[in-house]
């Protein structure tokens, strides 16, 4: 990510986004912003270094792109799919998904703290090393994913499902579950120190 | 500012290579090992390495050190003056250096390893083996904790809480992250 450029508002000290030259607060100074990135995503396979904060996406379908080192903070993102993509360095913190698949992607070295996941699936990924601490899940779905190293530290797991997914060194400390299925899993080297200690008994099996 | 990661399969680490926008010169941050891997990235994008930081020296980083100056004309940095036979710039003292066309803000971490140093580049900091997602260093005894604790806690809140944090373990994090979800800085979301 390219160092932020202050929003040139008076007495604003928020960072601009892209292309844009205000921070969210006074974008709608400049109406062609979330244009200009859509145009991106529709046309560039490498996207590198944007700061997509505090967008709102719906009906996204977003194939075969690689997103790099970008700032996707304080977005929400709506039924929509990302299918084939990967990301690196990527920070959605503090981001709503709702009705989100992500399918076949590789999410490596990425920060998804504090956001919510709310009817999402992860689907065949690669998730690995990326930071999922305080997270909320509402009737998501990981299945077939390979978790490696990915931490889940004081996040709160709820009506989850982890289905044939590869744990090997997870974090789930601090982390409270209900209502969760852990099935099939490998639970080699996975850290477990649950906010209630008797929810491993109850959904780990 | 550009920044790279290289995921150590080998030593399970992360190496950071900072960049900017024009020019060769880069930045390798805690080199573990340096392999055909991590050369090629640096060769694909023609970067030369002509600064080494590291957060604390051990046996690895000297490994790799020594091999990378074998390629590279590298000026390398830490907060000792000699790690085993090799001769280090130390900057426990500086406020702030340049190299590779960066300046760079070195923050000694007393009460962990003696020579623990992180470093404060643009928007970024490297915090070594100090502070990882939501995990704080082992420090020995008590003491050795509360003074790691209480000194990154300081530094907590002296940067901009969108500042990115780039550990030599597990997945980077933000500052405003770790203050609700270190456990061992005394955060903790739930609470």
């Amino acid at each position: 990510m390219k160092n932020p450029v202050p929003c040139p508002e008076p007495g604003c000290g928020k960072s601009a986004v892209n292309f844009c030259g205000y921070c969210e607060d006074h974008m709608g100074l400049e109406k062609n912003h979330r244009t200009k990135l859509e145009d991106i995503l529709q046309k560039k396979t490498v996207i590198d270094g944007l700061w997509f904060d505090h967008l709102y996406f719906e009906g996204l379908s977003i194939t075969g792109r690689t997103f790099f080192y970008c700032s996707m903070a304080n977005m929400r993102i709506e039924n929509s799919t990302f299918d084939q993509c990967s990301m690196t360095l990527c920070f959605p913190v503090s981001t709503i998904f709702s009705g989100v698949t992500f399918k076949k992607c590789k999410i490596i070295e990425s920060c998804f703290a504090l956001s919510r996941f709310v009817g999402c699936t992860f689907e065949d990924c690669d998730i690995i090393q990326s930071n999922f601490n305080g997270i909320q899940t509402e009737g998501s779905t990981i299945a077939s994913c390979d978790l490696m190293y990915t931490r889940f530290i004081a996040a709160e797991l709820s009506n989850t499902m982890f289905s044939d997914c590869n744990l090997k060194g997870v974090y789930f400390v601090e982390t409270a579950i209900k209502t969760c299925t852990f099935k099939y899993c490998n639970q080699e080297d996975a850290v477990y120190e649950l906010k209630n200690p008797d929810d491993k008994k109850v959904f780990f099996s | 500012m550009n920044i790279m990661v290289y995921f150590s399969p080998e030593t399970l680490s992360n190496a950071y290579i900072v960049y900017g926008d024009e020019g060769s010169s880069a930045i390798l941050i805690d080199p573990h090992v340096f392999d055909n891997a991590l050369f090629a990235i640096l060769e694909e994008r023609n970067l030369l390495v002509d600064t080494i930081l590291l957060t604390h020296a051990n046996s690895q980083s000297n490994h790799a050190v020594r091999t990378i100056r074998k390629i590279y004309s590298v000026n390398v940095f830490g907060c000792s003056d000699i790690t085993e036979d090799l001769f280090i710039t130390n900057v426990e003292t500086l406020d702030q250096f340049s190299a590779s066309g960066f300046i760079i803000k070195p923050i000694p971490i007393p009460g962990h390893h003696r020579d623990s140093v992180l470093y404060h580049i643009d928007s970024g900091l490297f915090t070594g083996d100090v502070i990882s997602a939501g995990v704080l260093a082992h420090a020995d005894g008590s003491y050795g904790r509360a003074v790691v604790a209480q000194t990154v806690r300081e530094i907590l809140g002296k940067l901009p809480g969108k500042t990115w944090i780039y550990p030599l373990n597990g997945p980077p994090s933000t500052l405003a992250i770790e203050q609700r979800t270190n456990k061992g800085l005394g955060f903790i979301l739930h609470d």
